[in-house]
């Protein structure tokens, strides 16, 4: 009895000593994450995002700040999105709230800082905003030439009505029909920004694309 | 004159081997502990309080923080209560997964038990043996829901993702390790001399105290009471599940040792038979976007792997609880710390708090 | 008397000296002085290698890789990172200590522990002070190390420190006799307390190991004991005394303590290599101090694998182990060898 269990013992060990061992050099190696894994910085599209405040209202700790504007076409766009990891409890409610998908973990778990005040991280960047709000005047812009389009269209109409009064052969759907067409209005458009055509998120995504690739030639 | 006196020793909160921030009074005389007085609240965050001006669905993430080691076994418990407060059908194959999860988080929680008793008595190879096979514990809970400690996946109604193939896999090849690790569990530790003289007839305890004091868990089937709630309420899935419950005789600290031991087979057991009878179908019942759950009360208790974790909540018929209180089985397992270490040596101490296993995000709440 | 590598370098250099400068006084100066840098530096290089070696068998044990990151793959320059960082931290005088105590017990400590290297055979005719009480003298020294450990708990006004202080007089006390009884077998048979004597005694293979397995494990107990390591690390016992008389000690102090702990460390590997495994004897194809090195070092291994192995005992355990079970099993030992030196005729 009295010394056999210590001699097992210390055979689990020696056996342990030449075997082979179970870590790694972690910032070299490492593990790989699941797929679902929830963890780093929460990364988001703004030109995906509707700017609904969902995950900050999911959110039971009320770690989401955020900041939204509202362009010309009365659509919500995020400005700052700020993610205070600090007060973050990883419980995924945010993510799984996004009505579009956009939101999601960066898995990039190893964010320590060295004081408190850091422990915020913003999804939305400078080069993010300095897009918006190009995006913003865009659109703006194209609010604008709208409302101009659409003043002078229903100008235009009106006249041709009075016309068409004066003729005596009111056809008003088909006028408007005719007027409707944006002909003069995306022919404006085309020439003041190739970009921004479209409200539609896939094409403004591809024109943002184009216009990083300008820069980046620039 | 020749004179003794008794003396103060602080144990903790910044101690070695104190479990987190537990503070001990310990009143000395030379080596032998008089009176041993637990010193609560370094850890207090008032969770309590917070989930009333919580959703019930973002009062989940906060019962992962009450026992971090066993976080499946907590969001267990909270969603049991919230569902059978707003009377919310889980599904079958959800109610298994659950019971697999909630399986293997013992596993996980005992084996951190076993190791940091191991430690406590100052066998760090048998801590580290313990958290090497935990990893594959958590290799499993990361795979079904993304996160290694604060799992938030038992949701109400059901569970947040499915338990994959790989999962299953994961799964299945840590239930082929168990009786590995357990029997070299055994070999370094069980048959140690050194280890079993430390351990055994020390904090001895009988099963009218331990009931006295309200002890659940492995704590009390140790002092020979076969009390478990999986077996008694045989709630969830438990009641068509084939387990025993392992009971120690003397209640002293290689009962408590023993009883975790033999539950972890147990444990691997029950995965083994849920594995087998999951049946396919939905994760997550309907449950509405704002659950207004009818007034009322409930009180919901599951088997924690500390002993009886129990949720009262109080509903106003709003989407925010009025009132939550838990019954945390780290907590009321407290109380009987005194008892275990009086007439001990300090070098008892320690084992007494290990084989009590007091999570400190529960004790304090 | 048999002439060695180390003891005819010894010899070369104590010649070279007398004939550059004529004094045989001076040239034996000379030599003690190196003899003595060389030991001091033994000591240092030991607790630097062993630190090493701890964290790498440990972690090994551990299936863990242990040190990596300075020095390379393997960490080779961890023991100096180590003790950069012991030197640059500030040394802090806890409030309401014994000044004068509390500053002496560190340096006190490491006197006796460097002390008894002194004796050390680590070669034929290579050893310090070639007394012909060695061992009687080794012990009286090293039985000194129970008193800094005392003074050091007293003087840090600290609660853990004065326990962990009342422990280590217990314990080392009741350590030290099981442990002389436990090498009284070997003086009987040798009949010398010299140590190369006793060294030489063992030649043709004979080593005592054989002779007295008995006294063998009792002295590895009891050296394990004095040493104070797990299982009987008692003293420092991190769970429950957080590291007792250290408690209070931190940067150079504390790391004069842990220069002690390794040479005392070696000590005992060195001990039951000269008592016990044969010294410095060995086949001829490698040096007879290289010898002693492997044994010497294969102790400490051995010593080390206890600790990463084996759970903590507890202070009553560790006293009526020592006084019921060890002390009398060496005085058997001790009776059972003169039994036979009687039956066999050797008296």
């Amino acid at each position: 009895m009295f010394g056999k269990g210590l001699l097992t013992g210390m055979g689990v060990t020696i056996k342990h000593f030449f075997g082979k061992k179970e870590t790694f050099c972690y910032p070299e190696e490492k593990l790989p994450m699941a797929e679902g894994f929830r963890g780093g910085d929460l990364t988001m599209d703004w030109r995906v995002c509707i700017g609904c405040q969902m995950c900050a209202m999911a959110c039971p700790n009320k770690a989401l700040d955020l900041t939204v504007v509202t362009d010309a076409k009365k659509k919500r766009h995020m400005k700052y999105y700020i993610h205070k990891t600090g007060r973050c409890l990883f419980c995924n409610l945010c993510v799984e709230v996004c009505p579009v998908h956009t939101l999601q973990w960066d898995k990039n778990y190893a964010n320590s800082t060295w004081n408190k005040e850091d422990m915020v991280h913003d999804a939305m960047t400078d080069k993010d905003r300095a897009d918006l709000d190009i995006f913003l005047s865009d659109v703006e812009k194209k609010a604008k030439a709208e409302a101009e389009a659409k003043a002078k269209a229903e100008a235009e109409a009106k006249a041709k009505a009075e016309a068409e009064a004066a003729e005596g052969k009111p056809e008003t759907p088909k006028a408007e029909t005719k007027a409707a067409p944006p002909k003069p209005e995306a022919k404006a458009e085309a020439a003041k920004k190739p970009a921004a055509q479209n409200a539609a998120p896939d094409a403004e995504k591809k024109a943002a694309a184009a216009e990083k690739k300008k820069g980046g030639e620039a | 004159m020749k004179r003794t006196e008794t003396y103060l020793l602080n144990m903790g909160p910044q101690h070695p081997s104190t479990h987190g921030v537990l503070q001990v009074k310990l009143t000395l005389d030379g080596e032998r502990i008089l009176k041993a007085e637990p010193v609560l609240g370094y850890l207090h965050r008032g969770i309590e309080k917070l989930m009333e001006s919580r959703t019930y669905f973002q009062c989940l993430p906060y019962t992962d923080r009450l026992d971090y080691i066993s976080s499946m076994n907590n969001n267990f418990g909270f969603a049991m209560a919230v569902e059978e407060l707003a009377g919310i059908e889980v599904p079958r194959r959800a109610e298994f997964i659950r019971v697999i999860m909630a399986e293997l988080n013992r596993i996980n929680s005992h084996l951190i038990g076993i190791g940091t008793l191991a430690n406590d008595l100052g066998a760090s190879t048998g801590m580290l043996y313990c958290f090497r096979d935990r990893e594959y514990i958590l290799d499993i809970f990361n795979e079904v829901c993304g996160a290694r400690q604060t799992f938030h996946y038992i949701r109400i109604g059901g569970v947040a993702g499915d338990f994959t193939d790989k999962a299953r896999e994961l799964t299945e090849a840590f239930l082929e390790r168990v009786p590995k690790f357990l029997s070299e569990y055994d070999q370094l530790l069980t048959g140690n001399e050194i280890f079993t003289r430390r351990i055994i007839g020390i904090s001895a305890m009988t099963a009218k105290e331990a009931l006295d004091l309200n002890m659940t868990g492995p704590n009390l089937r140790a002092t020979g009471v076969a009390r478990d709630l999986r077996k008694l309420d045989g709630y969830s899935v438990y009641g068509e599940l084939d387990f025993d419950i392992p009971v120690g005789e003397h209640g002293d600290n290689w009962d408590r040792y023993q009883v975790k031991m033999k539950e972890m087979a147990e444990s691997a057991k029950i995965i083994r038979q849920c594995l087998d009878k999951m049946p396919e179908g939905l994760i997550m019942a309907k449950v509405p976007k704002m659950l207004k759950p009818p007034k009322g009360e409930v009180y919901s208790r599951t088997e924690g792997t500390r002993g009886e974790l129990g949720f009262y909540i109080v509903s106003d018929g709003t989407t925010k609880p009025y009132r939550v209180h838990i019954r945390r089985p780290s907590f009321v397992n407290m109380q009987g710390l005194d008892l275990m270490c009086r007439g001990m040596l300090i070098g008892d101490s320690v084992s007494a708090y290990s084989s009590i296993d007091p999570i400190m995000g529960e004790v304090d709440c | 008397m048999e002439i060695s590598f180390l003891s005819g370098l010894a010899l070369w250099l104590r010649g070279e000296i007398y004939a550059l400068t004529g004094l045989p006084i001076l040239s034996d100066l000379a030599l003690d002085i190196i003899g003595i840098a060389l030991l001091l530096g033994i000591i240092s290089m030991a607790a630097i290698v062993f630190t090493y070696g701890e964290r790498k068998v440990c972690a090994f044990m551990q299936v863990r890789i242990g040190p990596n990151r300075v020095g390379g793959r393997f960490g080779l320059l961890q023991p100096v990172a180590d003790m950069l960082k012991l030197m640059s931290k500030e040394d802090i005088v806890p409030e309401g200590a014994d000044k004068v105590l509390w500053a002496l017990s560190p340096a006190l400590l490491f006197v006796p522990a460097a002390l008894v290297y002194a004796f050390f055979p680590f070669d034929a005719g290579a050893v310090l002070a070639d007394v012909n009480v060695g061992v009687f003298l080794l012990f009286a020294i090293s039985g000194q190390a129970v008193l800094p450990f005392l003074m050091g708990g007293y003087a840090s006004n600290n609660k853990y420190s004065m326990v962990g202080g009342f422990r280590v007089v217990s314990q080392m006390i009741s350590y030290e006799a099981p442990l002389l009884f436990s090498l009284l077998g070997i003086l009987m048979i040798t009949g010398s307390m010299r140590l190369e004597d006793i060294v030489e005694a063992q030649s043709g293979g004979l080593w005592f190991i054989f002779l007295q397995p008995l006294a063998f494990v009792i002295f590895l107990i009891s050296a394990v004991a004095e040493t104070n390591r797990t299982p009987f690390d008692l003293v420092e016992g991190e769970s429950e005394i957080i590291a007792g008389p250290f408690t209070e000690y931190s940067g150079m102090r504390w790391a004069l303590f842990f220069l002690a702990e390794y040479a005392n460390l070696l000590t005992a590997a060195i001990l039951a290599t000269t008592f016990f495994l044969g010294g410095y004897l060995g086949p001829d194809f490698l040096p007879g101090f290289v010898w002693f090195g492997i044994k010497a070092v294969l102790m400490v291994f051995v010593i080390m694998w206890f600790r990463w192995t084996f759970p903590r005992t507890r202070v009553d355990q560790i006293l009526t182990f020592g006084w019921k079970a060890m002390l009398p099993l060496s005085i058997l030992n001790v009776f059972l060898t003169g039994v036979v030196m009687c039956a066999l005729g050797l008296v």
